[in-house]
């Protein structure tokens, strides 16, 4: 198959990432716990663009209520981008994510710990190598649950999230 | 300004594949200086591009090693277009096939006198207008082959894995979502399951497939 063939025909793979980290994330309490990078918060912030076929919905504003979302999801809906909130220890990030080519929008960068501009450059590509990697790991956390045999639990408690009242 | 320092960088991720030759910086300044912007004003085409510095899109002599940082080679592209609106050069089109018409004493002009013309009006007109830049930088890690761009539309991603396969005859692949699960799988039994992957069906069972999707909005 070409790249261009398997952009498309594999698109799935990034909308089903962004689903379950929306899910399983919330199922989690907002959390997770990885190897590399110990205890990360991950929370989507206001703005969730779902879609199913070429239907698309779009949430903006405070989604502490996520009932909408949760209904849409439990239709079949996918997240095809999503606004994230990530913090790890001290440091936040601000971003949307793309599902298609995983590409990253809007991103505010923790808070510069140098001002010279060399140093400046340095210490934002130092923060955003640092998101990639954690990006990263979490993707191959959803790719081992999903390609492993711990799938059928994981997508249990994804459903019950869904389902909870 | 680079993505790298902007307030809100946006920006899109590739792997660089192929073997990079260990003195790079050696090897690649050439190519780099062979592929440098060129400046359009001394040229009559519509379009110049080329690779400039990321601190100052106005340096593309490449004289020093500047754009290699510590592991890190930082480059940007500036695509410089000259276009004519197209009402302007309408009306110049039809005012040279005028001052033609009464110079040649015709009743009218043929197909080629007036394709002839438009080239004429096309190339005059082409040298007024001023350019307008487009930039946007990358930074490769030669560490991890990682290279990020900052930018996420089609045609800048185009442009840039042609400059970039082109200049440092290398492949650059997307970071696509299969494309990175094949990078970080290893093992060969969960590649092939990757490879064979259908999408995941989230919906719980047994659920009422009636349930109302207006109500999904509220």
């Amino acid at each position: 198959m070409s790249e261009l063939g398997l952009i498309t025909g594999k698109h799935f793979i990034g909308t089903d990432f962004l689903t379950w980290l929306l899910a399983a994330g919330e199922a989690r309490g907002g959390e997770f716990e990885l190897p590399n990078h110990g205890r990360v918060s991950i929370i989507f912030d206001n703005k969730i663009l779902l879609s199913m076929d070429s239907e698309q919905v779009d949430y903006r504003g405070e989604i502490s209520n996520l009932e909408g979302v949760r209904l849409a999801l439990r239709q079949g809906m996918k997240v095809l981008e999503g606004k994230l909130f990530v913090k790890l220890g001290e440091r936040e990030w601000r971003f949307t994510l793309t599902s298609k080519l995983l590409q990253v929008k809007g991103l505010k960068l923790p808070k510069p710990r140098y001002m010279k501009p060399e140093e400046l450059w340095f210490d934002r590509l130092g923060y955003i190598s640092e998101l990639t990697e954690l990006l990263d790991e979490l993707f191959g956390h959803f790719l081992a649950l999903r390609l492993g045999d711990a799938w059928e639990t994981e997508l249990a408690a994804i459903q019950a999230w869904l389902n909870w009242e | 300004m680079s993505f790298v320092t902007s307030g809100a960088s946006s920006f899109t991720r590739f792997f660089a594949i192929g073997e990079r030759p260990a003195s790079y910086r050696e090897v690649y300044l050439p190519y780099i200086q062979e592929y440098a912007f060129w400046d359009i004003d001394q040229t009559d085409g519509e379009e110049s591009y080329g690779w400039v510095s990321t601190d100052d899109i106005t340096d593309f002599g490449f004289e020093t090693e500047a754009c290699f940082r510590d592991e890190f080679i930082s480059l940007a592209i500036r695509v410089d277009r000259r276009k004519i609106p197209k009402s302007i050069e309408k009306l110049h089109q039809r005012q040279a096939e005028k001052e033609l018409l009464a110079q040649t004493g015709a009743e009218q002009l043929s197909k080629f006198q007036k394709k002839e013309l438009a080239d004429v009006v096309h190339k005059k007109l082409i040298q007024r207008i001023p350019p307008t830049p487009e930039v946007f930088d990358m930074v490769w890690n030669t560490l991890t082959d990682e290279v990020f761009l900052g930018a996420t539309n089609q045609a800048a991603i185009d442009r840039f894995i042609d400059m970039f396969t082109t200049t440092f005859r290398l492949g650059l692949r997307l970071a696509f979502p299969y494309a990175l699960g094949d990078k970080l799988v290893t093992e060969q039994a969960l590649k092939e399951r990757l490879e064979e992957l259908e999408p995941a069906d989230y919906r719980p069972k047994g659920l009422d497939s009636t349930e109302s999707k207006d109500e999904s909005h509220e």
